[in-house]
Parts: structure tokens; C-alpha cells; sequence
């Protein structure tokens, strides 16, 4: 026990001792029929009376296909490009927020495209109405097109409506965003609203290299057990799942990291397989393992589906290992992980670092180290070239920073504190 | 081990689990019984567990309130009734996210919380520090401060943690680690 873990459980332990011992009385509602739909209960809001209309106007809105005012910025074309720019696409979409304050919380207001050597603002999109933000953000690799999340202002009820513990989710989203750099100008158009089931929230997502498959994973809790892959000139999907332990609680295991990152998920350049982030084997819970789903085998069990091609070492006793990112390079070839170690007892000092794992051995080949104290910033890995040889990453020098990593070789490029993630 | 309800109604009995059974009565009255006897144990606990993650007592027990309210309303459905507890914890847990979420963002918890204080104990030379490693947990990421409060006030070991956070034993770690640097940044501490 640290002296920090001292002083922390001492002040959760006496700011809790704030709570005298004697609890209100508990408010149970009088009857329990089911057909009485009435909050009669002090705290209980009348959130089933207004969520019914609220839930049939969003799918009306969600109907009509948006169109949106794109607020230009800039020419549209972008400037020439330095050399050590050179093997990095000239243009990335940001989710930007006006005052973000902090660790990403999902709410970016706005997309923008921008240009990778200035950082200028070519194009600027906003949530169409009734969304209010954006919580996410893939792209295909031509660059130009992308797939937002967009998200409803939160209206969570006082009680969960769910059957189970679930947690409150608003409506949202899927949006094709594409960008012309001819003219400067982006778009945007609503995907059918039934790709996101209601009280449903995306937790990762890939777009497909050619743009026409979208591979989500979608749940209702943090982490989900499907996997999800959507045509989007048909509209039809395509979903995998796996259950390894009937107990677990709440969806029976976990895939994919939590939050909507743009390193969770990926493809390989061919369209035909789609790394994640699974159980190892079966028997769930051990260690996150990447997989690779080959998405043109029949068959819909997550698991039979896919193989494992990278893993972290055994834990022991000195050092904890974590993988917050992992996205295989368009080649297939090599997994790029974003791996924190932590030391398990005092004093606790924890590293950043970025692996690349050869896919046919499992073995490490590279190690970058990171910066030693990033703060409360999760690296991100938002872009690759065909081999991984050339990367940006966020977050691997202190304060709000992103760069080109060609070899041991950082570029920073430029970047400010409103952008919450990024995508190339 | 007996316990009663607060209305007196109902003769209640232990499981091994200690979660009470009621006996003899109509399924209302037995739900009505048993959801009462396990609030009567564990409100205060839970209602400070609120506390810690809202800052704001008035709404803990809000959140414990509504909590013990769908328990109740899903108790036919509960499949594993010895698992209440953990059932209400992670409906507890589910109530103070949606609370923080109905504060807008992360920006106006920066700024507007303060940290609770007992007027008795204005006086602690202890207390300056205490509310300042409160307002650094306060400013943690949600899931970073659920990951601490489970494990540094609850004493919760990891695996139910991750089952009530609905995330994976790694991510729980991920997070507390992170928490604690951040924390150890935040207060000027050597890591």
C-alpha cells in the first residue's frame, strides 16, 4: 500500500463517515401491476409518458435525410505537403469540442476536416438536428470518406428501463461523411437509424478500406459480445457474437476497448478481415488477445470465426500490462498495440509504450517507448500506412500533441487541445 | 439471523448468502419484505457509496432510492436473487452515471463541486488535505473514480468489480492505474 493509497482510502473512508448511520425511510411503490404505468414514488420522473412521443419524433426526424450546413473554412485544397509529411494522407477528420476539458467524455460538437501539415480548417460539420454531438469516427482509405456517430442530448430517466442494471443510452446515428478536396466542401448523410438499435450505444467501429462495410460494435452495456457488420449500399448486416460465460454479468464477456476509439477496430486492406479484441479462449475472463475475424467464412460464432494473432505476456507479480489500442496494418502483416505497464506495488510508476507484433509469429518486433507521464490522455494510434511503418499517434509527447512516428523518428504535427480524436 | 421489516409484517430468514427469504407470505408482501430488510442493511453503505461518486448527499440517496425502487419492480424477474445486492450496487453505480450526465459535462463538475464538509470537523488539520484528494478524484473521469471508490473504499476484489463496472478485469485495472497516476499528478506526488 502506497502512501497515495493511504491518503486516498482515508479520505474516501472519512468523506463517506459523512453519511450518518440512520438512512431515510424507503418509498416503495404500493402495488406492483405491471399494467400501472404511473411513477407514484418520490424521485421517479414520468420518463415512459414523454420518452414514447420523444422516441417516435426521433424516428421520424431520423427518417428524413439530413442535409447539413457545411461551414467552410479555408480553399479546400490543401497546402503542399513537407517531406517528412509525405507518406501521411494530406487531410484527417477531427471531433473537436469548444472547451473540452478533459479526458474525451463523448461530447465533440463538431467534425472538421483538416489539413494534416497546417492543421487549417478545410471543412467543418455539425450534428444535424436532433443530434448534438459527435461520439465517434472512422474512415475508409481513400480518405475522403468517413462515418460519424452521432449522438441526442442525454435525457436519462431516474429509473433504468431496462429489465437488468443497464445504463441509459440517448439515440444516435451512424453518418457518411465525404469530403471534396476538389471543392472543399463535405456532406453528410443519415444511415438507416435502424443500424443502431434504441438504448443502444456504439462502442467501436471500422470503417471498410472501400468504404461499403461498416463493422461496429454495438451493446447496451460497456462493453459488448457482437460484432456487427453492416453493408451499407444494401443495408442489409451481418452479426457475430460469443458467450463464453453463462454467469458474467452483464453480456457474458467483453470485446474491443471501452469508449468509441478509432484503435479498436480495424481492417485489413483486402476488406476481408477485422481485427478486435477478445477472450484468448474460451474460457473467459483471461487476458485481451487481438483476433482477426474472417468475415467471408460462414458461420456467426465470434470465436469459431477468428484466430488469435497477438497477446500480451503473462502477468506476474512486479508489473501489470494493459492494451488500450490495437489496429492491424492494411498489409495484415503486423498489429500495432498501444500497451501501459504498471508497476503492482509501490512506488507506482507506469510506462506507455508502442509494440508492433509480427501476425505470423505473435512476437514483438518493434518497441517504442512513449512519453513516461501522458497524463490523463489515452494514446490513440489514428493512423497507418500499408506496413505500419509510418503512424500518427496522439497523446505520445506531453499535453495535447500529435505526430508522425516513421521508425524512432517523431514529427509533430499541428494540433490543439479541442480535438478529441482523429482519424486519417 | 432474524431481521425484520420496518412495518414489522414479515418473519424473514438468512441465506447462507445473506440475502433474507421471507416465509408464509403472498409474493408481494414477501418482495415488499425482503427488498425493505436488504435496504435496512445496506442503504447506508450504498447511500455512501453515492456519496462518494456525486458529492451530493441529497442525490446518493436519490440514486439509492430509485435503485431499491427497480429492484423491487424487477424482483419476479430476478433470476438470481443472491445476487441482489451486487444487482442494486450496479443499479446504484448506473443512477449516479446518469446524474453526472444531467451535469452537463466534465467542465461543470471542474468547477462547480465542492467537496463535503462536516462542520465539526472544520477545525482537522486533516481536513485541507482530505478535500483536496477529493476534489482531484473528484475530477477523474467517471470510470476512473468508480474503479477507486470500489476498490479503496469498498475493498472490492477485482473480478466484482469488473462485474459491476460491466467491464473486463484488464480494463479495471487500466483504469485504477491510471486513476492513481492521475491522482499522484494531481496532488504533486512522487510516482
Amino acid at each position: 500500500m502506497t502512501g497515495l493509497e493511504n491518503k486516498l482510502r482515508a479520505a474516501l473512508r472519512d468523506t463517506a463517515g459523512e453519511i450518518p448511520d440512520d438512512p431515510p425511510p424507503l418509498w416503495l411503490p404500493p402495488a406492483r401491476d405491471p399494467a400501472r404505468r404511473g411513477p407514484v414514488w418520490p424521485g421517479q420522473r414520468r420518463w415512459i409518458s414523454w420518452a414514447a412521443p420523444l422516441a417516435a419524433a426521433a424516428l421520424v426526424l431520423a427518417v428524413v435525410a439530413a442535409s447539413l450546413a457545411v461551414v467552410h473554412g479555408g480553399s479546400g485544397r490543401t497546402t503542399s505537403k513537407p517531406a517528412s509529411r509525405a507518406a501521411v494522407p494530406p487531410y484527417y477528420v477531427a471531433l473537436t469540442a469548444p472547451a473540452y476539458p478533459g479526458e474525451y467524455d463523448g461530447n465533440a460538437t463538431a467534425a472538421e476536416i483538416r489539413a494534416t501539415a497546417t492543421g487549417a480548417v478545410l471543412a467543418k460539420v455539425v450534428p444535424p438536428k436532433p443530434y448534438v454531438h459527435f461520439a465517434g469516427v472512422t474512415a475508409a482509405a481513400d480518405h475522403r470518406t468517413f462515418v460519424l456517430v452521432a449522438e441526442e442530448k442525454s435525457h436519462p430517466p431516474d429509473l433504468q428501463p431496462s429489465e437488468g442494471p443497464h445504463p441509459y443510452y440517448q439515440p444516435s446515428r451512424f453518418y457518411l461523411l465525404r469530403f471534396d478536396p476538389g471543392t472543399g466542401r463535405a456532406s453528410l448523410r443519415a444511415l438507416p437509424a435502424a443500424f443502431i438499435p434504441a438504448n443502444a450505444e456504439v462502442h467501436d467501429m471500422a470503417l471498410s478500406p472501400d468504404g461499403t462495410s461498416l463493422a461496429a460494435d454495438i451493446g447496451r452495456d460497456y462493453v459488448g459480445s457482437h460484432l456487427i457488420v453492416f453493408d451499407l449500399a444494401t443495408g442489409t448486416e451481418r452479426a457475430w457474437s460469443f458467450k463464453t460465460c453463462a454467469s458474467c454479468h452483464p453480456s457474458g464477456g467483453g470485446l474491443g476497448f471501452v469508449g468509441t476509439n478509432v484503435d479498436a477496430l480495424s481492417w485489413t486492406g483486402d476488406g476481408k478481415h477485422l481485427a478486435f479484441v477478445g477472450p484468448n479462449r474460451a474460457g473467459w475472463p483471461s487476458h485481451s488477445t487481438v483476433r482477426l475475424l474472417d468475415v467471408t467464412l460462414p458461420g456467426s460464432d465470434l470465436l469459431a470465426t477468428s484466430r488469435p494473432v497477438a497477446s500480451p505476456p503473462p502477468e506476474d507479480r512486479l508489473t501489470m500490462v494493459m492494451w488500450r489500442g490495437a489496429i492491424i496494418t492494411p498489409d495484415g502483416r503486423t498489429v500495432v498495440i498501444v500497451e501501459e505497464d504498471a508497476t503492482n506495488s509501490a512506488p507506482l510508476k507506469v510506462r506507455d509504450r508502442l509494440l508492433k507484433i509480427s501476425v505470423a509469429t505473435g512476437r514483438v518486433t518493434v518497441v517504442n517507448d512513449l512519453n513516461v507521464l501522458a497524463g490523463y490522455l489515452y494514446e490513440q494510434v489514428m493512423y497507418s500506412d500499408a506496413s505500419g511503418s509510418v503512424l500518427v499517434v496522439s497523446g505520445a509527447r506531453k499535453g495535447w500533441t500529435a505526430g508522425i512516428l516513421r521508425g524512432d523518428r517523431y514529427t509533430p504535427i499541428p494540433w490543439d487541445r479541442h480535438i478529441a480524436t482523429a482519424i486519417w | 439471523m432474524e431481521s425484520e421489516e420496518p412495518g414489522g409484517a414479515a418473519a424473514l430468514s438468512w441465506t447462507d448468502s445473506g440475502w433474507p427469504e421471507a416465509r408464509g407470505k403472498p409474493a408481494a408482501d414477501s418482495a415488499a419484505a425482503a427488498v425493505a430488510a436488504l435496504y435496512q442493511h445496506h442503504a447506508v453503505g450504498l447511500i455512501r457509496l453515492a456519496y462518494l461518486m456525486l458529492g451530493d448527499r441529497a442525490g446518493a440517496e436519490d440514486a439509492v432510492q430509485d435503485a431499491f425502487c427497480g429492484l423491487y419492480r424487477h424482483w419476479d424477474r430476478l433470476a438470481d436473487r443472491d445476487r441482489a445486492l451486487a444487482y442494486v450496487r450496479s443499479s446504484v453505480l448506473n443512477g449516479c452515471r446518469s446524474a453526472l450526465r444531467r451535469r452537463t459535462t466534465g467542465r461543470r463538475l471542474l468547477t462547480a463541486y465542492q467537496p463535503p464538509t462536516a462542520s465539526a470537523e472544520a477545525a482537522v488539520l486533516g481536513l485541507e488535505e482530505r478535500q483536496e484528494v477529493m476534489r482531484a478524484v473528484r475530477r477523474l473521469p467517471e470510470r476512473q473514480r468508480e474503479a477507486l471508490v470500489l476498490r479503496f473504499y469498498l475493498d472490492l476484489p477485482e473480478r466484482e468489480i469488473a462485474r459491476l463496472m460491466g467491464l473486463r478485469p484488464s480494463s479495471v485495472r487500466s483504469a485504477t492505474a491510471r486513476a492513481l497516476k492521475a491522482l499522484g499528478h494531481a496532488l504533486g506526488e512522487p510516482s
